[in-house]
């Protein structure tokens, strides 16, 4: 075991090397990384999170930043090279404070201990000061320039207003990750996706949050097909072939039923002891054990025959013999369903999946309208599993479907879809790629931007401070900017009585392109300013300063190709919402601050580096591919 | 609050008397510490005050725990590394900071004889005064700052050519080099790579006057600067001759402007001349005429520039066999840069010996 001492300024340099790194890709302006792997697989992304997950990094300090990217963008979906950006100039501007004002309260072996002790210091006062504070300032000083859309708003129209707002949101983001070309069709995409599930329920984002939490279930990624042939099926699509020949059959409502078991118990496991021929006269073989388990079986299938089921799903995969029976009985079954499809079907269907199958109650039965085989991708991927004429899809109508789909791009469509009568007609995105990794890439965007609008329209928790210090905004600043904004439902925050307490209101969003950060910069030097001129003993006089010349950074990088625009939009406000760099979320770029706060204050605390010679993990330090997950970092 | 080694006030000369021995706790380097060191290096710039009635002192120090190492520098005390290099602001900063403890000493010596921890507890709370930092931090002089906007572009560099070779497949170990600092690279053969030692030119060699020839240059400089101070006189001799009105100017070459080396030497040295040093390239031009005339100075400077041009061209000899045999890409590249620099010093040398 060796160790060493980590010093300070390496925090600092480990986290300018991964700025440099997606720098370029950063902003409007930004280049795509093209990623190859040995086996000759090309990918361009653009994406932070991919990025950084590709590199090799042995450092622990650079995968504990990376892990912390990671894990902010599974919450938001966005910001991962706003977080580098912002971790690094935060990093860059404690250091200059921490060398220049050394903390000797304590007493320490050397300056560049004192100057670490600072340095902590200072990111925990940060902390506090975000924690506390932060979320009131951006409510009275940033919000009021943005615009709240309610969920309640965006309905199935196209040309509604909030329609509008959310659709040139996802535009903006679609547009940053995956490029300019196709973000139009994919934000409309994805709005028709959201109106279909939207009458979830009444609360607003509970849509939002089932369509985040059963994402991987609801979309199907097909490659080999441009883009623009993505599209929206109605019903679920379960991911698995008919293990028996599937039989034609009119009637509705077609019922199904859901084993996580297997049917028929299985014989002669390892470690099982079978006692054959005890407690009778008859000599008894294994022969007449497994004749008789067959018989069980028969009397189950004629069970559910008698209950009218034609439709078997199972969790597991089930012997020849019920296979056979159930071909007999002209029956379907799909066999090895992933546990997330069957959570979805059984949400969706109201039915619970059995798990003892001698008893079947009527809550197990699903009555689905008609279900269909359904081919999407090339016959080439036919030979694997995954793919071959494999996808079934649940559906609510029959009408005409089968029509519909031969006249699509997709020519080689053909339709197995289950029916399911429920509340709300469930929709299955088809998500088209030319190749699997850009498939994969626009699956990744496609989840992302759904978990972005979560973050914007969850409810943020009020927090304990008041507004009653703070004196109420003037309608002025609002009134100059609605002429852009053109919806008259803007904030109210300004008409607020001093005493409430000002909470940053869900479904707020703001012109994109630096505006959030030019505004709270200001906001936090006003606040520093009047905190130092009333002699205040709060906390957030030298933070304040130190984030709003942090916050900087981010615009500066925005406008790098235009220094004298950068000058420009930061002297005069105006100019900032006449350029059409789209929209942004506040609370994504509130939680953004939170985390990288939160990380800033990790990194400092991190004393010495112990390097073990004990090999951990080789397997996940070798796999460099984009979809490997990170290890934790040894710390 | 008794301070040890270099940071402790004294009483009185036997308490100082106490540090002799064979290594000076002041000084940075191997320093023999007897009573004439003591005095000559360290007493001699002692800053008196008083505290509890009681003179103490402070002696000059030139110890590593403060940045700055070649100056001489104060240690207050009472706060643990508030170093100081002038002692006109250490007397100021003992004078708001500690005085006021010591009347506060009094204070409560004379009301109650309250206990030494609350007087700690006072000293403690006035200590950790966040309030007037004017007085302890001094902005850095140009010399320092140039450095540090060196280091700082360097350090920028470095980052930058780091991210590419990470998005070029390296991988970034968690080790730094030994030589310099810097976080290292390993490629997919396994070797290990440090940007800085191998790609950048080493933030020290640009000091030494064998690899550098502006270093080389700025050492001459010294050197006459040094021999004209003393005798001013000298430098109508050394302008003189066929000099038809020129302007006086004592310092006929260019003053290197990016060489860390010459900062630092200007730092240490006398005040600059009179005349302030010409810009660089344009006004070399007007002064080349003036270049026969100063002669005498030429003698000096060709030995080390002949070295110099020397040392280059068998660097550049070898540079090439080097690449004849080359098989690595990377190994290529870094010679063919290595040929570069070698070619550009060159060239720099011969203008210098015309």
């Amino acid at each position: 075991m060796c160790s060493f001492f980590c010093p300070f300024m390496s925090h600092g340099s480990v986290v300018g090397v991964l700025e440099a790194v997606i720098l370029r890709s950063f902003g409007p302006e930004g280049g795509q990384v093209l990623f190859t792997r040995d086996t000759g697989q090309a990918m361009l992304s653009r994406s932070g999170t991919h990025i950084l997950r590709a590199l090799h990094l042995e450092h622990p300090l650079a995968r504990m930043v990376v892990e912390c990217v990671w894990k902010h963008s599974t919450v938001t979906g966005d910001g991962s090279k706003t977080f580098i950006l912002l971790l690094a100039s935060l990093l860059r501007k404690i250091h200059t404070t921490a060398s220049r004002e050394p903390h000797v309260s304590h007493s320490y072996n050397s300056l560049e201990a004192a100057e670490a002790a600072t340095a902590r210091h200072l990111a925990d006062k940060l902390l506090a000061f975000a924690l506390k504070e932060l979320d009131d300032l951006i409510a009275m000083e940033v919000a009021p320039h943005g615009r709240c859309v309610s969920w309640e708003d965006f309905t199935a129209e196209m040309h509604s207003p909030a329609n509008h707002y959310v659709q040139k949101l996802l535009a903006s983001f679609f547009h940053m990750r995956l490029g300019y070309v196709h973000c139009a069709f994919i934000s409309e995409l994805t709005c028709e996706l959201l109106n279909h599930w939207k009458c979830i329920d009444n609360l607003p984002y509970f849509a939002l949050q089932f369509l985040k939490d059963n994402f991987p279930a609801i979309h199907t990624p097909v490659s080999g097909f441009p883009i623009t042939s993505s599209r929206l099926i109605e019903g679920q699509v379960i991911h698995r072939d008919f293990a028996t020949p599937y039989p034609q059959t009119d009637h509705q409502p077609i019922k199904a039923v859901v084993f996580t078991g297997y049917l028929q118990p299985r014989l002669l496991n390892t470690g099982d002891v079978l006692e054959v021929g005890c407690g009778g006269t008859e000599e008894r073989s294994i022969v007449d054990f497994s004749a008789w388990t067959e018989r069980s079986l028969q009397c189950l299938i004629a069970n559910l025959q008698s209950l009218g089921v034609s439709v078997l799903l199972s969790v597991v995969k089930q012997s020849a013999a019920v296979l056979a029976l159930a071909t007999q009985a002209e029956m379907c079954f799909v066999d090895c369903v992933s546990e997330d499809e069957l959570s979805l079907f059984a949400q969706l269907s109201g039915a619970t999946p059995i798990s003892d199958c001698w008893r079947i109650e009527p809550e197990h039965i699903a009555e689905l309208t008609f279900c269909r085989p359904i081919l999407l991708g090339p016959h080439r991927y036919e030979n694997m599993p995954f793919f071959s004429l494999t996808c079934k899809a649940t559906h609510l109508h029959a009408k005409n479907y089968l029509g519909t789909i031969h006249t699509s791009h997709l020519q080689t469509l053909v339709a197995d879809v289950f029916i399911i009568r429920v509340k709300v007609k469930p929709y299955s995105l088809i998500i088209c790629g030319s190749g699997e990794g850009q498939t994969d890439q626009y699956a990744c965007a496609f989840q992302d931007a759904i978990r972005m609008l979560f973050t914007t329209w969850e409810p943020i928790p009020a927090t304990g401070t008041t507004a009653a210090k703070r004196t109420v905004q003037s309608d002025k600043r609002t009134s100059s900017y609605t002429h852009v904004l053109t919806d008259s439902s803007t904030c109210t925050s300004s008409n607020l009585n001093p005493l409430h307490k000002c909470v940053l209101q869900p479904g707020c969003i703001m012109p994109a392109g630096g505006t959030f950060e030019f505004l709270l910069h200001h906001a936090l030097l006003k606040l520093s300013h009047s905190c130092s001129a009333s002699n205040d003993t709060n906390i957030g006089v030298p933070v304040s300063r130190l984030l709003a010349s942090a916050l900087l950074s981010v615009p500066k990088q925005i406008y790098s190709h235009s220094p004298g625009q950068f000058l420009q939009t930061r002297t005069r406000h105006n100019a900032i919402f006449t350029q059409d760099m789209g929209l942004e979320s506040v609370s994504c770029k509130y939680e953004l601050l939170l985390a990288v706060l939160q990380c800033v204050t990790s990194l400092l605390r991190v004393d010495t580096i112990l390097r073990t010679h004990t090999a951990l993990h080789t397997q996940s330090l070798a796999d460099t591919s984009w979809e490997s997950t990170e290890d934790e970092a040894e710390n | 609050m008794e301070m040890e080694g270099s940071h402790q006030m004294f009483c009185d000369m036997e308490s100082l008397l106490a540090c002799v021995g064979s290594q000076c706790i002041f000084c940075t380097g191997k320093e023999l510490a007897n009573i004439s060191h003591l005095s000559k290096k360290h007493l001699k710039d002692a800053v008196y005050f008083n505290i509890n009635n009681e003179e103490k002192f402070v002696v000059a120090c030139f110890c590593k725990d403060s940045k700055w190492t070649s100056r001489s520098h104060y240690h207050c005390p009472h706060c643990k590394f508030r170093a100081f290099t002038r002692s006109a602001v250490f007397k100021k900063h003992l004078k708001s900071k500690h005085e006021k403890a010591s009347m506060i000493y009094k204070k409560v010596e004379n009301s109650t004889g309250e206990s030494k921890d609350e007087q700690m507890g006072v000293l403690k709370e006035l200590q950790s005064w966040e309030g007037d930092e004017d007085f302890e931090w001094e902005p850095p002089s140009e010399a320092e700052m140039k450095v540090i906007q060196a280091r700082r572009e360097r350090q920028d560099k470095i980052s930058k050519l780091m991210g590419d070779y990470l998005l070029k497949g390296y991988k970034m170990l968690g080790d730094c080099c030994d030589v310099c600092g810097t976080i290292l690279l390993q490629d997919r053969q396994q070797k290990k790579y440090c940007v800085s030692c191998q790609e950048l030119d080493s933030d020290i060699d640009k000091d030494n006057p064998a690899l550098n020839a502006q270093a080389a240059l700025s050492q001459v400089r010294e050197r006459q600067l040094a021999a004209q101070s003393p005798a001013p006189s000298q430098t109508p001799e050394l302008n003189g001759g066929p000099s038809n009105g020129q302007p006086s100017v004592s310092v006929p070459q260019p003053r290197p402007e990016h060489c860390e080396g010459a900062a630092a030497g200007g730092r240490a040295l006398l005040p600059p001349p009179a005349v302030p040093p010409p810009p660089a390239a344009p006004s070399t031009t007007a002064l080349a005429p003036t270049r026969p005339a100063v002669c005498p100075q030429n003698p000096a400077l060709r030995p080390v520039l002949q070295e110099a041009e020397e040392a280059v061209l068998t660097k550049l000899r070898w540079a090439t066999t080097q690449l004849q045999g080359a098989a690595s890409l990377e190994a290529s590249i870094q010679l063919c840069s290595l040929i570069t620099s070698c070619a550009n010093s060159l060239r720099s040398l011969k203008e210098l010996s015309q």
